[in-house]
Parts: structure tokens; C-alpha cells; sequence
């Protein structure tokens, strides 16, 4: 195919001076990560609105995103927080009612971060769960979606630094309790649409469970169905649900995550229930899903088990070009390779991930080249479920030969603190070339890992922004060919835990100093191609 | 150079080490008692007054025993792995470990300190120091259905560290010990999936399948199996069987330490686990031990009620239900359950009205709404059931018995017409369910007004249906969509093969008997199909 001629910015030079000066230097080291939340301004603290966790609701939450809200090419950060809910909380969480709110963070560049919750009025105070971010209006901002136990809100981005809550206008207001979310184009008309996964109904008077439990889990309660809305285009959503088969009342949905797994074209939807199996929709292209969960071998874990699965992460970790699934657990956790024509094996046990996860309650995973070696490694957050002890969080290498390492304990001191890990985002904060980690712990402060030293493989770093034709770029994917390897990415809204990373295209490139070809397919099946393009800078990439 | 001489000395030197280690720890463990662990207080202060109770005596047993100085090590580490028991009961697994451990330490060569100590450890997921105490278990002369037991628990640990050779070895063990044993066919079944050795794993899991019919957690690594290897019909045939239940070995320590578990909760809960698995005398008592323990609360009473209505003993059953509604009025459970006892009662008034208290506050429930228009049917109010009946297929479309129903109740009112139309549109939405596309066949074949029978397609219909399920009745149904047809010599073949049928299942002589009277019909009536 013939490249085509795009509006591309190189961002030239960006690593020559970013990275040095840090001390690291010696091929074949792991990166270290340190936390800079507290030099980097950060001073927000996660509450579940009481002082021990006594239910499910207080221990579900929540996630976190790196978003680039103000477009100004940097990374900024909200944090979903929870409240002091009479209906939840034990009277001894009195203490924080009326004072915990979500926080937006603008980034000031320099690792340096400005609370700008105020004037930026997306302080939600409702019991917070998830935080996914959209363009739904086609106006070349992200817009945020909260899912709350309780109502959830939606901001729109007005382009100028502030948001409006648009939730009654818009039509995408939930009142049951919602966990995950995900915006998708599942038309392809060029308008986001939002699943909302919704999770169980919380009873306060139900007290059944063992002793030792502290709490009831998730089967105490009935399921509720999740809801599918379809954007209208004229900044107001309808709900298919029922029309589109995705109505399933039993759900006990966690993370949700969207992505065009099989290649047809339309984008999928992924659902982890808790302990039940999962839902895997494939979009049928004619406004309805199928869910194929179980024939894909996605359902449950390797020999039928309901896993207590948290969140669904796409990502092709055994790079055949395919997307694979993580979803992490309070188990051995579950890895999906997909060997084509919608079969997947789930191979945690084989590839080590098992015998990691297995002694932690993992809710957070993340793919992410995080020493830029060419293949995707593994965050996970950690922390326990019941009570309020918290865990080291993980971070596992991709050897190449579909195995993983645990190099946790490697990356410094400040990686081995343990907390109570839920969301997690991953992301360029200082746009040095490698991923730097969000990681939102419940009942305590977030922690904000800088990336030292991941920067010394080469990288490529895709910076896509909406055109004339596509005015919509969420479902565009990116097929990199370096020496003759496949690297592929999908731009995709929520990841990792009620969570969203980086929208932007990470490649790490290991010592290559270029890639081939990228070829990119827009959410019409359109392709641009660009070739020869050097490694280690930002590629600014307008669609048609 | 005399080479041995040089090897010699070295040789001298490391036994001199060894000696000098040896007579150390020889002198240590005579002088010094090993390092014990502190034992954690868990919070206990949340629990019921009577699990509250029973933990505090254990703490309290056990610390006197330790005070005396005068105890051995044996009766030590008796004192700490019966607390270790009373923790783990309750899942307090932090103190449980460190009981076991300091039982293990104190008396080694028991083997159920070190089995629970195992067992805990493989719980929380550190799968390498359960392998110690596991194998330390294995290593102490016990019984052979404990050796099979601890070699399965060791070849779980190995697969989950994905070391499958180790896991194979362990789980060889076993079976050489009970070869016939479905935990042990299970595991080899599923380590032969985790080995993408696909057809072994068909082999084992099928085996395993035939010895506990009812594990049918097995059906879905069989029906991955079957996927991978190309049988997709088999594959989605198993997919559809896949339930929780799993197979576990006889475990009988672990039995005997559920059995110490107290209070209201632990009686709900294992009642209704015991329910669940149609225990139901069993159920029974642990129901009245949570009405004892606190009678005043609703749920115990509900449940008594139930477990009393599947013993058949409706007067209790119905007097439990009754309190339960006393003590809250607006519980829904009991409201449903009220129903459906009154259902079954032939008291479809006082049916209609429990149920309709439970549907108005869940009305997305489609089985209430099939119990609701059940009973307005028999209450003979069609408008009322026919509504019901199409809300329960809208809100779960699987919901089988709400269109077979439905159309009975079409039937019921000689609506034939649409008694037919609803089971084509079942039919059509579910096209592999036996039951409505056996009823489809069956008024196809047989419905009072001829112009709507069609023989042939009946047959059609019934030719998928008896690849599934050859029961009698759907074998006397192609007799008489045969027979419907105009040949009788095969409405008499198929009727014989459902005599047949019948009499394989050990069916009443009342069934063989209709049977027969067709079969007579088939064979002098002119035409031969039903009037």
C-alpha cells in the first residue's frame, strides 16, 4: 500500500534530554520506579468512609485515569474517592461526610502536579467507584464518566479547563450501583457509546457470612444488569440494553473493558463478574452482541472455576497479533492467549502468573512494556478484600517465551511499600519514553511510580488525534512491523481497573532503531501507512 | 602426587564439620526449646456471642495448658493444634498457621499438624512451604487413604507452580493407592488439559465423570478439550452440563473441623449447604439448632419452613412460614415460599396473593411470574395467567416451563391455534430444547383440530428430540405423528420401541398398559391416527 500523507508532527528529541541525569545507565538493568506522589504535589487520600472496612461497598472502590484533559500534551490525573454513605458506613465514618470528594490534578510538566478539583468543578462527592473518559461530543477534549454507589455522574469537558455535569441532560444517569465502564463506538457512526457494568444490590441488613470472612461477599446479594447506552450524536444517549442482548439481570460485573478482539471490525465488549462467569459480547455488527464467553474459553478459569475476576485488560502479550486477556483475582488470577478464530487458553498457570498471584488478592492489571524491551509486561495492584491489610504490588516481566518473572523486588524500595492497590493506570507522565505508574490505594494515598531507567530501550510513543472524516479515534488500531516483529496496540478507554491509562500508543523497541512500518486501521477499516519512522520521539498523528 | 590422599583430607575436614554440627544441634535440642510463634488474637469482638464464646474457652484451654510447666511436648502441641482447629473453623487463618506451626514444631511426627499446616499455607497461596509440610506429612506412616489424600494435595500445589512433571509424579502416587478414585481421575484429566495432551484429558475427565456423575464442574475442561480437538458438537453438548460442583477427595480431618463450627450463621449456612445437596433431613437440624439459637430472627424460620415442605410435612412447614411472616411481614422469601407451599396445597388464592406481594416488590423475577400464573391458571383465571406466563418469557426467555404452560393454557380453553403458534415461537428462540419442541411435535401430531395437525413435520421435529433424549414418551409421541401420517406399521415400530423404553426405566404397568391400548389402536383402527 502506498503511505499516505498525513499531518505528522515529530516531537523530535524529546529522550535526548529526558532521562539523563538519573544514574541509570547500564544495559540489561531493570528500571526503578520511585515514588514521586509527594514531591510531585499530590496530597489527595482515598477514604471508604469509615475506619475498617465492615462491607463489600467499602471495599470495592476505586480506580483512577491519566488523561490529558486540557490537551496540552501532558498527563494529568483524577482520582476517584469515596464518601460517608449513612446506608454503608458505620457511624464511627461520620467524620468524613460532606468531606471526601474526587480530585482532578493538572500536570505543570516537571513531575509537578496542581489541584485543580475546584475550578475545574468535577469534585464529585458521591461514593465513588470508576472513572472512564470519552469524547462523546465529538469536540476533541476527553469527557469523564464516575460511576458512584448511588447516582452516577457524567462531566463534560467544555474545553476551557472546566467541566458541566451533563448526567440529567445526557440521559446516562444510573442509579444502581455501577463499577466499571467503557465508551466505545459500537456502530461505527463516529459517535461513543457507554456500557455501564453494574455490579450487585447491597443490602445493609444482610449479615450472613462465616467469621473469619468479616463481611458478606458478593453472592450474599443478587446480581443487576448492566446497561448499554447508544449515543444519539446530539449529546443525548438512549438505552438499548434489552434490544442490543446485553441484558443479563444475574450480572455481577466488576471491571468492563472494550476492544475489537476478533478483528471484525466492531468493537467487543468484555465483562468480569464476580464469582460467576464472565460475559464476553462480540459485537454481531447489526447493533446487537452475542455473548460467546463460554465457547471462547473465557468464562471462567482454566477447569470451570468462577474466579472473583476484577477487571478485564486487552493486550497482546505473546505478541501473535492477537489480543489476549488479563484479568486478575483474589485466585491465581487468569491469563487468555487468543490462538484466532475467537478460541483463547487460559495459561496462568504456565506462564508462572499462578504461583505469583496466588498469594495476594489482585484487582488492577495492566499490559505495559515498562523496560521497553519489545514485549508486554504485567502490573498488578494488590490489597486485601476483607479487612484492611494491605499487599506489595506487583510487577511482572515478559520474558518472550510466554513466561513471566517477578521482578517486584527489584525496582527499588519505594516499589515494595504495600498498600490497599485497587485501580491502576499506566502512562508517559513526563513523556521520557517509558510507562510510569498510577496506582490508587483505598483508605490511604495514590502512589505515582516514575519510570527511571525504562527509557534506555528504544521506544515510539503515538500521539493520535481525531480528523475531519474520523472525528472519532477510540478503536483505531496500530500494527508496528520491527525487524519482522509484530507489535500491535488498540486504542481503548477504560484498562486496568475501574481505570483508565495513557490513550496514547506506547511501542518499546528494545535496541531497534526504527520501525518498519506502522500501518494504522481507523474504526471504518480505512488504513494509513507510515514507514521508516525513527525510534524514540512523540509521532503527533491526525487521522483523515 | 597420591591423588587420594589428596581427596582424603577434604573427606576428613567435612566430616569433621558434619560431626561438630551434628553433636551441636544433638546438645540444642536438648537444652533449648524450639522457637515458637506468638499466637495472634483475632478480633473477636463482631461474632456471635456463642462462636465468641467458644473461641475465648479454646484461647483460654490452651494458654493454661502452656502454663504448666510440667506438660510434654506432645500434649504441647496437642494444646496448640486444637486452638489451631477452633481458628480454622472460623477462618481466622493467621492464628490458625501459627497454632499449627508451634504443634508441628513441638511434635513433628504428626501428621495432622503438618497436613494443616499444609493445608492452610496452600490456602493462602504460598504453594512452596505447603509442599514442606505436605511432604513431611506424606513422610509419616499413616494410612493409605491419608497418603492419597496428601499426594493430591501435593500435586495441586505443583500444578498450581506450574510444574506439571512434579504434579504428574504426585498425582501417579495417588493413583496407584485408589486408581478408581474420581478426585484422582479428575486431576490426571485436568493436568492433562493444562498439558494440551487433549485426548488424555478427554479419557480421564470422562472417566472421572462416570464415577461421580454429579461433578459437573468436569464438563467444562471436557468440553475445552473436546473444542481443541476440532468436536465442536461435543464441546457445546458438555458447555451446556458445566455446573460448580468439583470433586473432592474424602478429607476426613477437614470434615471434623467444619464440625466445630457454631451460631446462627454457621447453622443457616450449613443448612443450606446441606440443603443444596438434597440433604434435607440434615438441613432440617441445622435449621432448628438457628431457630433456637435465636428464634426471633426471621430467616431461621423460613428456611425451616421450606426444608419442612420437601419432607412432605406441610402442616410444620406451613406453621414455620407463618411465623416467619409474623416476625416480618414483608419478608419476600417467605412470601415466595408461602406461595408456592400454597400452590401445591390447592390453596391457589392465598397462592396468588403471596406471590403477587413477592412480584410486586421484584418484578423482574420470571420464575414468580411462572409460580404466579401456575396458580392462576388452576384458579381458572386465564387472562390473569396468560399475562404472567408472557412476562416470564420476556424477562428470561429460557424459562422453558412458562411456554410449554402457556400453551397448556391455550389448550385448556380450545385455543389450539395459538397453543401452537406460542410453541413454534419457543421453538424458534430455543430450537435444541427438548421440552417445547417435544410438546410442539406432540400437538402437531395429535391436536384436536385436525386442519392444524402435521404428521410429517412432527416427525421431523421429534427425529432431533429422540437423538437427545429416547424416553418412552417421545417415542410414543413419533408413533403417533407415524401414525398421523397414514403408516401405521411404523406407528406400531415405534410404539414396540416405547414399550421397550418403558420397561428398561421399570415404568407402572399402568403406563405399559396405555401403551399397549395405542399399539392396538396403531394396528386396527382405519385411519390409524388419532381421532
Amino acid at each position: 500500500m502506498k503511505p499516505c500523507r498525513l499531518l505528522i508532527c515529530f516531537w523530535a528529541g524529546v529522550t535526548l534530554l529526558a532521562g539523563y541525569g538519573t544514574g541509570f545507565s547500564t544495559s540489561g538493568a531493570l528500571p526503578q520506579l520511585r515514588d514521586i506522589s509527594q514531591q510531585a504535589g499530590i496530597r489527595f487520600i482515598h477514604s471508604f468512609g469509615d475506619e475498617k472496612l465492615s462491607n463489600i461497598v467499602e471495599s470495592a472502590g476505586a480506580g483512577c485515569a491519566l488523561i490529558d484533559y486540557d490537551r496540552d500534551g501532558d498527563l494529568d490525573i483524577y482520582l476517584v474517592n469515596g464518601s460517608y454513605e449513612k446506608s454503608v458506613n458505620h457511624p464511627q465514618g461520620r467524620q468524613f461526610s460532606g468531606k471526601l470528594k474526587n480530585a482532578l490534578y493538572r500536570n505543570d510538566g516537571h513531575n509537578r502536579f496542581t489541584d485543580v478539583t475546584g475550578s475545574a468543578g468535577v469534585g464529585d462527592t458521591g461514593y465513588g467507584m470508576a472513572v472512564v473518559a470519552g469524547d462523546y461530543d465529538n469536540d476533541g477534549d476527553p469527557d469523564l464518566y464516575v460511576t458512584n454507589f448511588g447516582p452516577n455522574v457524567f462531566f463534560r469537558n467544555n474545553g476551557d479547563g472546566t467541566f458541566t455535569d451533563v448526567t440529567r441532560k445526557s440521559g446516562v444517569g444510573c442509579d444502581l450501583w455501577s463499577l466499571g465502564a467503557t465508551f466505545l463506538d459500537m456502530d461505527n457512526d463516529g459517535w461513543l457509546d457507554l456500557y455501564v457494568g453494574n455490579y450487585l444490590a447491597y443490602d445493609p441488613e444482610y449479615r450472613y457470612f462465616y467469621a473469619g470472612d468479616g463481611f458478606p461477599g458478593p453472592l450474599a446479594y443478587s446480581g443487576q444488569p448492566d446497561i448499554l447506552f447508544r449515543n444519539n450524536g446530539d449529546g443525548t444517549f438512549t438505552d438499548i440494553t434489552r434490544k442490543s442482548g446485553v441484558y443479563n439481570p444475574d450480572g455481577r460485573a466488576m471491571g468492563v473493558s472494550s476492544c475489537d478482539f476478533n478483528e471484525d471490525g466492531y468493537t467487543d465488549i468484555f465483562v468480569a463478574n464476580d464469582a460467576m462467569e464472565n460475559y464476553m459480547y462480540k459485537n454481531n455488527g447489526n447493533g446487537t452482541f452475542t455473548n460467546i464467553a463460554l465457547f471462547a474459553g473465557t468464562g471462567f478459569g482454566q477447569n470451570g472455576e468462577a474466579t472473583s475476576a476484577m477487571s478485564p485488560e486487552f493486550g497482546d502479550f505473546d505478541r501473535n497479533g492477537k489480543m489476549d486477556i488479563l484479568i486478575p483475582d483474589m485466585g491465581y488470577s487468569c491469563l487468555f492467549l487468543h490462538s484466532g478464530t475467537e478460541f483463547y487458553t487460559e495459561v496462568s498457570s504456565l506462564t508462572g502468573l499462578a504461583a505469583i498471584c496466588g498469594q495476594y488478592t489482585s484487582w488492577s492489571g495492566n499490559f505495559f512494556d515498562f523496560d521497553n524491551d519489545g514485549f508486554l509486561d504485567i502490573l498488578i495492584t494488590n490489597g486485601d478484600s476483607h479487612f484492611f491489610e494491605p499487599e506489595e504490588d506487583l510487577v511482572l516481566l515478559n520474558t518472550g517465551q510466554k513466561t513471566l518473572k517477578n521482578v517486584s523486588r527489584l525496582l527499588g524500595k519505594d516499589f515494595s511499600q504495600k498498600g490497599m492497590g485497587r485501580g491502576s493506570a499506566v502512562g508517559d507522565i513526563d513523556n521520557d519514553g517509558d510507562l510510569d505508574i498510577l496506582i490508587l490505594n483505598i483508605g490511604g494515598p495514590p502512589a505515582l511510580y516514575e519510570n527511571v531507567g525504562g527509557n534506555s530501550g528504544n521506544w515510539l510513543m503515538l500521539d493520535i488525534y481525531p480528523g475531519q472524516k474520523h472525528r472519532q479515534i477510540v478503536g483505531t488500531k496500530a500494527t508496528a512491523r520491527i525487524k519482522g516483529d509484530l507489535h500491535v496496540r488498540h486504542i481503548m478507554t477504560s484498562t486496568g481497573y475501574l481505570s483508565q491509562s495513557d490513550s496514547r500508543l506506547h511501542f518499546g523497541l528494545g535496541s531497534a532503531g526504527m520501525i518498519d512500518v506502522i500501518t494504522l486501521t481507523w474504526p471504518d477499516g480505512q488504513q494509513t501507512t507510515l514507514e521508516q519512522v525513527p525510534a524514540n520521539q512523540m509521532v503527533t498523528v491526525t487521522a483523515p | 602426587m597420591n591423588l587420594s590422599t589428596q581427596h582424603f583430607k577434604p573427606r576428613i575436614i567435612l566430616l569433621f564439620i558434619f560431626c561438630f554440627a551434628f553433636s551441636t544441634a544433638v546438645v540444642n535440642s536438648q537444652e533449648t526449646t524450639p522457637k515458637l510463634m506468638p499466637i495472634p488474637h483475632p478480633k473477636l469482638d463482631h461474632l456471635e456471642k456463642e462462636i465468641f464464646d467458644q473461641l475465648s474457652q479454646g484461647r483460654q484451654t490452651m494458654e493454661k495448658h502452656i502454663a504448666n510447666p510440667e506438660l510434654d511436648g506432645v500434649n504441647r502441641a496437642l494444646a496448640y493444634g486444637k486452638l489451631g482447629h477452633l481458628y480454622h473453623t472460623y477462618d481466622f487463618d493467621d492464628a490458625a498457621e501459627a497454632c499449627y506451626y508451634n504443634a508441628a514444631l513441638l511434635h513433628p511426627t504428626v501428621y495432622r499438624w503438618n497436613y494443616c499446616m499444609g493445608y492452610i499455607l496452600e490456602d493462602k497461596g504460598d504453594m512452596q512451604s505447603a509442599l514442606v509440610y505436605y511432604k513431611r506429612a506424606r513422610s509419616i506412616q499413616v494410612t493409605s487413604d491419608l497418603v492419597y489424600l496428601v499426594n493430591i494435595r501435593i500435586g495441586d500445589c505443583y500444578k498450581a507452580l506450574n510444574q506439571l512433571d512434579n504434579a504428574g509424579y504426585a498425582y501417579e502416587l495417588a493413583e496407584e493407592i485408589l486408581p478408581e478414585g474420581a478426585s484422582i481421575l479428575a486431576r490426571l484429566g485436568e493436568l492433562a488439559f493444562a498439558r494440551k495432551e487433549y485426548e488424555r484429558a478427554v479419557g480421564y475427565l470422562t472417566l472421572a465423570l462416570e464415577k461421580a456423575p454429579g461433578a459437573n464442574k468436569l464438563h467444562y475442561p471436557l468440553a475445552m478439550s473436546y473444542r481443541r480437538l476440532g468436536k465442536m458438537d461435543l464441546a457445546k453438548d458438555h458447555l451446556a452440563r458445566r455446573g460448580k460442583v468439583g470433586v473432592q477427595p474424602p478429607d476426613p480431618l477437614l470434615d471434623k473441623i467444619a464440625g466445630l463450627k457454631r451460631g446462627f450463621r454457621v447453622y443457616i449456612l450449613q443448612g443450606k449447604k446441606a440443603f443444596s445437596a438434597k440433604r434435607y433431613e440434615e438441613a432440617l437440624e441445622y435449621f432448628k439448632r438457628a431457630v433456637a439459637s435465636n428464634p426471633e430472627d426471621p430467616s431461621g424460620h423460613v428456611n425451616l419452613g421450606t426444608t419442612y415442605v420437601f419432607l412432605k410435612d406441610y402442616d410444620s412447614g406451613r406453621k414455620s412460614l407463618e411465623k416467619a411472616l409474623e416476625l416480618d411481614p414483608d419478608n419476600l422469601t417467605a412470601h415466595y415460599n408461602m406461595g408456592e407451599f400454597c400452590f401445591y396445597a390447592e390453596e391457589f388464592d392465598k397462592a396468588v396473593h403471596h406471590l403477587g406481594v413477592f412480584i410486586k416488590h421484584t418484578p423482574d423475577d420470571a420464575y414468580a411470574h411462572l409460580m404466579i400464573a401456575n396458580a392462576y391458571r388452576m384458579n381458572r383465571q386465564p387472562d390473569e395467567a396468560r399475562q404472567h406466563y408472557k412476562k416470564a418469557i420476556e424477562l428470561d426467555v429460557s424459562l422453558e416451563h412458562a411456554w410449554v404452560n402457556l400453551s397448556t393454557l391455550f389448550l385448556d380453553y380450545q385455543a389450539y391455534h395459538e397453543a401452537i403458534q406460542i410453541l413454534e415461537a419457543g421453538y424458534e428462540k430455543l430450537p435444541h430444547n427438548v421440552m417445547i419442541a417435544h410438546q410442539l411435535a406432540r400437538y402437531l401430531a395429535m391436536v384436536p383440530e385436525k386442519k392444524l395437525r402435521n404428521g410429517a413435520r412432527a416427525a421431523t421435529i421429534l427425529e432431533k428430540v429422540i437423538e437427545k433424549h429416547p424416553d418412552y414418551d417421545v417415542l410414543k409421541s413419533m408413533a403417533i405423528a407415524k401414525a398421523e401420517q397414514g403408516d401405521c406399521a411404523q406407528a406400531v415400530s415405534w410404539i414396540e420401541k416405547a414399550i421397550q423404553a418403558a420397561r428398561q426405566d421399570s415404568l407402572s404397568e399402568d403406563v405399559i398398559n396405555s401403551l399397549n391400548r395405542n399399539m392396538a389402536h396403531f394396528k386396527t383402527a382405519k385411519p390409524c391416527s388419532l381421532p
